[in-house]
């Protein structure tokens, strides 16, 4: 009988543990490409969360494993990413990175019943489609085009301005936003174009600014094409001040732009490596020769907000969990947070930033 | 000398016999089959489990070598878990089956062999147990490995891109102004210079990106290296490798060096060294490989497994064979002995039987019952058998004593039976009547002297026993014995035949002699007859003389009788009425009829014409009187008195109907004798006047006590002749009193008041017309008589042409009178 009961014991036990052996949560964003480095940003912050998580016992006692798929930033990759990790059996996505991805693979993630907490994506579609499994950590571009239309308007009313977008769902979202904002003001653009990303060379289209003598442009796109411009500027000799958006966050583009990168102006959510209770986090970032710029601590605070939400549940249900997110404040490396029932910060602000010396500083 | 035992001893002594061999018999069969049950025993206790058990763990030795290659096929823990412990089941099952064994079995040279084999199959999947998790942990390692591999050339390629890009973008450029037609040639070439200097720049960082390229590639297809050799040969290139990343290092942007020589490192670590990955497919190969071994030596020894329990098979086959075949033997034995007894139990019971109880017992004791049969069917001088010392003998003995006994039984009983007829004879001889008994078939058994003497002393009748009953009477009825039989004999014969057979009350019988006897027949229960014949002559005769008194007697009360009215006389002789003198008063119906002028029609008359035509009268009168049941009181010349009520009554008014019906009916048969009397000489027709009355009178017996008459007295006698004179000739007149009692049926005519003598009041009269029902549908006919003229007409019986007739014949007449005579 004892012996009956025993084995029952382990059998139990055997299952128990292997069903609680870990939960898996997923991060993707585009690890290879042009956009591979905020990739890097993502998976780095994601692995640093899930590490100090699971060394203070995991959520609900349970330990995380991080399982890593590159969308390349596009929409039909994303998909299929959101797939693999469906398939895969994680909780939790953390990401993607570009609102173009990010949208699409959210459909793949409520029909899967799975949480989605992006790090980066602004558009503010993403949580306008209904979908109560969205969240993300950062601001959306209609709250970014108010302060960077205002910061044109206030600053070169009199000036000629471009407004310039990569035709992507981020950079023409943030462009067709700033614009508004701008003419709201009372400010309207000289130039209104699209410009056609990954391209080795943006001599032309730059080219074309100085032509009609353009004064300020603002880009809605990513830091690499907007690196090649300011080159293309600074080897023309022509000074145009370039402003654009989040997508700048990287020291990728000081490293493709070089000198060229010194002034050039863009928004991001306040610099997270100045919040106090990032800088343990920051510290052994830097230990392992990482600097953890851009997206790195918002992918780390997407980590501990589902981990601490999870903990106020008690469960992994999402119905639960989505309950939690939206009920509750979380201590973060980005400070306390909390998310309306769109699944949206309720506090965004956006800070200026300006490359000084190959790195972004805030502007004084 | 066997004699001594007597039959019960030698009886049982031959029982004994045929028991002793039925014993032996059973004996034999009982150890033949013990021999047989030993034998089947020893094959399905101990041959059978064994090579059952055998050949089980020959199967199940096979099943655990065919599932040991799942377990080293199994790639995640969870289903190596699951193989493992299905394998491990099969195997403890197998050694359970092998304790089995051990514990059944004989050959131990085979178990121990077997033994061996097991303990080695359960070392060996231990070992490839243990190797599969060593392979699984290999595995884990590798992939590990590939992860990290495939993070670091994402890492390394991340640190090269931007130099690429800028290259890349460089190149464009240069391509533009080499193209550039409108730039000054020097220009041109001095730009196209400074962009092929920036260009060079970044050559290093492209080669850095190929060799992590090929680094990957190579590493990647390391884990699917088939030799250890293999591996040994890749190591070449991806030291070369490693060697240009190195060199790259060194040229590379100084703000990504320390990055970029930190994924070197990294390429280093999985290139080379304890966790290098292919030192991981290196152990994986020799967990591989050992794996190759481990199962191959699992088959070998599942197989020795299996060879060790066929032999065991054999073996146990062999014996179970063997054993057959020792069970077959001694079954046979078994049944040639049992079949052996059972023919000498036969031979020795028939012996038995045949030799000595048919001979010494059966044969005897058939004579002793042959004897015994002769006595009882009355053979008491039949031979017996002779007597000896055992029960036979004895039986025989007795025999003779019983013979003996019943022979002198029989002499008594004829003497009993001779003396108790004697008593018989003498006490039927001593009655004084004829005695005769006959037997079921009408024999004549016994008859007295008296009998004889009675009805057949006539010496020529036989009577001797065993006659026939028939044959006596046959004869005694030609003689002429009998008075019934004379001219009828056979039909005589034949009714005292049945008579005889079914005899009833005693009956008399007139002999020829003039004699009366009374026969008395009993059938008795033994089947016979008896008869009792008694002379009943004198009885006879005296009886005779009484009939004759009586007749003469009865002849006179009817002379008697005419002078009395029949009611009266009826209820004399009946007894009903006592004859003497006394009187009642009852309410009667009283009626006087005369006929009218009787004394001047009968005047010129002879006397005997008057008797005759007045006998004739009275006669017809009193019948009608007597039908509608009048008491007819006298007759006073030519006047009836008759009355209604007494002696018998059937109340008032019916008496009184009855009175006038009669009256009626009187006048009507009146008219009818007038014709009758026409005929024969009386020119005037009788006619007759009635009265009728209803009242009390006294009635009943008056006169002296010689003489009485039975008449009635009282006024209305006188009312009612009074009436009877007032009555017109040929009608009836009736009293009020009458007329009230039948005013209902009868028509009636009021007539006016007579004055009655004695009477105070004046009575009223009415003339009777005829019953109401006569009138309603009579046919009046028309009936006139006058001198010389009588018309009689009955219209509505006439036909037509009768009509006719007769108002011709009367007009006729009606002519003839009219004309005068003589005219």
């Amino acid at each position: 009988m004892h012996r009956i009961i025993a084995m029952a014991i382990l059998v139990l036990a055997a299952a128990f543990s292997s069903a609680r052996a870990e939960v898996l949560i997923g991060v993707s964003s585009a690890m290879t490409g042009r956009l591979a480095w905020f990739g890097e940003q993502a998976q780095r912050g994601a692995e640093m969360a899930v590490a100090d998580i699971n060394a203070t016992g995991g959520v609900l006692g349970q330990q995380m494993r991080l399982i890593t798929a590159d969308d390349f930033c596009d929409p039909e990759q994303a998909v299929a990413a959101a797939q693999k990790l469906v398939g895969d059996g994680v909780v939790l996505v953390v990401g993607h990175y570009c609102s173009g991805a990010s949208i699409p693979a959210s459909k793949v993630y409520e029909a899967a019943g799975v949480l989605q907490i992006s790090p980066g994506s602004t558009n503010p579609l993403l949580t306008e489609q209904g979908r109560a499994n969205v969240f993300r950590v950062i601001g959306r571009d209609d709250t970014q085009g108010i302060v960077a239309g205002n910061y044109l308007a206030e600053h070169w009313s009199n000036s000629k301005i471009a407004i310039l977008h990569d035709g992507t769902t981020y950079g023409k979202g943030l462009a067709d936003e700033t614009r508004k904002q701008l003419n709201k003001r009372g400010v309207v653009e000289a130039i209104y174009e699209e410009y056609t990303p990954a391209k080795n060379d943006y001599s032309a289209e730059i080219a074309a600014l100085e032509a009609a003598n353009i004064a300020v442009a603002y880009v809605g796109g990513y830091h690499a094409e907007v690196a090649l411009m300011v080159s293309a500027a600074r080897d023309r000799g022509y000074t145009v001040q370039l402003v654009s958006g989040d997508g700048m966050a990287t020291e990728e583009f000081a490293l493709i732009a070089g000198p060229a990168a010194e002034g050039t102006l863009f928004t991001f959510p306040a610099d997270a490596r100045r919040n106090p209770e990032a800088a343990s986090v920051v510290e052994r970032f830097r230990a392992e020769n990482f600097e953890p710029a851009g997206y790195t601590l918002l992918s780390y605070a997407a980590v501990q907000a589902w981990s601490q939400a999870v903990d106020k549940a008690g469960s992994l249900e999402l119905q639960a969990v989505i309950a939690a997110l939206r009920g509750n404040q979380f201590d973060t490396v980005l400070g306390r947070i909390d998310f309306d029932n769109k699944g949206d910060l309720t506090s965004q602000n956006w800070v200026w930033y300006v490359w000084r010396g190959g790195e972004y500083v805030p502007v004084e | 000398m066997l004699e001594r035992f007597g039959i019960r001893g030698r009886l049982l002594l031959a029982f004994f016999g045929i028991s002793t061999f039925a014993v032996l018999a059973t004996a034999a069969a009982l150890y033949a089959f013990l021999q047989v049950g030993e034998v089947v025993d020893r094959i399905t206790k101990d041959r059978v489990p064994l090579a059952l058990a055998s050949l089980q763990l020959s199967r199940q030795a096979e099943r655990v070598a065919a599932s040991a290659p799942a377990v080293l096929t199994s790639t995640s823990k969870a289903q190596h878990g699951e193989v493992s412990a299905a394998v491990g089941v099969e195997m403890t099952r197998l050694e359970e089956l092998l304790a089995a064994l051990k514990g059944a079995t004989l050959s131990t040279a085979v178990v121990a062999e077997i033994e061996a084999a097991v303990l080695g199959l359960r070392r060996n999947l231990n070992a490839l147990d243990d190797l599969v998790v060593a392979r699984l942990t290999v595995v884990a390692r590798k992939e590990e490995l590939l992860r990290r591999l495939s993070a670091t050339t994402n890492a390394s390629q991340r640190l090269v891109a931007p130099g690429i890009l800028v290259m890349n973008s460089k190149l464009q450029q240069w391509q533009a102004v080499t193209a550039d037609t409108s730039l000054a040639p020097d220009r041109g070439a001095a730009a196209a210079a400074d962009l092929v200097q920036a260009i060079a720049a970044y050559i290093p960082q492209q080669k850095a990106q190929q060799e992590i390229s090929a680094v990957n590639d190579v590493l990647v297809k390391t884990t699917d290296a088939p030799t250890p050799d293999d591996l040994t040969l890749i190591l070449f290139p991806l030291r070369r490798s490693l060697a240009v990343l190195d060199t790259v290092s060194t040229e590379i942007d100084e703000r990504l060096r320390t990055r970029f020589q930190q994924r070197v490192g990294e390429f280093k670590a999985l290139i080379d060294g304890g966790n290098s990955i292919p030192k991981a497919r290196k152990d994986e190969l020799a967990v591989l490989a050992e794996g190759e071994k481990l199962l191959a030596e699992n088959n070998r020894l599942s197989r020795s497994l299996t060879a060790a329990v066929d032999r065991l098979v054999a073996a146990a086959d062999r014996e179970i064979t063997a054993s057959g075949l020792e069970a077959a033997t001694v079954q046979r034995y078994g049944t040639g002995v049992v079949l052996g007894s059972a023919f000498l139990t036969l031979l020795s019971s028939v012996l038995v039987v045949w030799l000595y109880v048919d001979r010494s017992l059966l044969a005897r004791l058939g004579e002793v019952s042959q004897s015994m049969f002769a006595i009882a069917g009355g053979d008491l001088r039949a031979p017996l058998p002779a007597a000896g010392r055992d029960e036979i003998g004895r039986m025989a003995e007795a025999l003779r004593l019983f013979r003996d006994t019943a022979v002198e039984v029989e002499e008594k009983n004829l003497r009993d039976v001779a003396e108790a007829r004697q008593r018989l004879i003498d006490a039927i001889e001593s009655i004084s009547e004829g005695f005769a008994l006959y037997d079921g078939e009408d024999r004549l058994v016994l008859s007295n002297s008296r009998y004889r003497e009675l009805l057949y002393s006539d010496l020529a009748i036989e009577l001797m026993p065993g006659t026939t009953f028939e044959h006596i009477i046959r004869r005694s009825a030609e003689r002429g014995y009998i008075k019934d039989a004379e001219g009828r004999l056979e039909e005589w014969v034949a009714e005292r035949l049945s008579r005889h057979r079914n005899p009833g009350e005693p009956w008399v019988q007139r002999r020829g002699d003039g004699r009366w006897i009374m026969i008395s027949e009993r059938r008795i229960t033994a089947g016979g007859t008896v008869a009792v014949y008694s002379d009943i002559t004198e009885l006879k005769q005296r009886e005779e003389n009484l009939a004759e008194k009586s007749t003469a007697l009865e002849a006179l009360s009817n002379k008697l009788a005419k002078y009395l009215a029949p009611q009266v006389y009826s209820s004399i002789f009946a007894g009903r009425q006592d004859v003497r003198i006394a009187s009642q008063r009852k309410k009667l119906t009283i009626c006087f009829s005369d006929i009218a002028g009787f004394t001047e029609t009968t005047d010129k008359m002879e006397s005997e014409d008057l008797t005759q035509l007045l006998n004739h009268y009275l006669t017809e009168m009193s019948k009608i009187a007597s039908d509608h049941g009048a008491t007819i009181d006298k007759y006073v010349g030519d006047a009836i008195l008759m009355f209604f009520g007494d002696p018998e009554t059937r109340g008032v008014k019916e008496d009184a109907l009855a009175c006038v019906q009669m009256a009626l009916t009187m006048q009507k048969r009146m008219s009818e004798l007038a014709e009758i009397w026409r005929d024969i000489g009386i020119e005037t027709p009788l006619r007759c006047r009635i009265g009728i009355h209803t009242d009390y009178c006294t009635v009943g017996n008056f006169g002296s006590e010689d003489r009485m008459d039975y008449t009635i007295i009282g006024g209305a006698v006188n009312l009612a002749s009074r009436l009877e004179q007032e009555a017109p000739p040929g009608t009836v007149l009736i009293s009020y009193e009458t007329f009230a009692q039948v005013k209902n049926t009868i028509d009636c005519e009021e007539m006016g008041h007579v004055q009655v003598k004695g009477i105070a009041y004046s009575v009223a009269t009415y003339r009777v017309i005829d019953l109401k029902a006569n009138l309603a549908g009579a046919c009046r006919a028309v009936r006139t008589e006058l001198p010389h003229f009588r018309l009689e007409l009955e219209p509505e019986l006439m036909s037509a042409d009768e009509r006719d007739d007769a108002a011709t014949a009367l007009r006729d007449a009606l002519d003839r009178l009219s004309h005068k005579p003589g005219q």
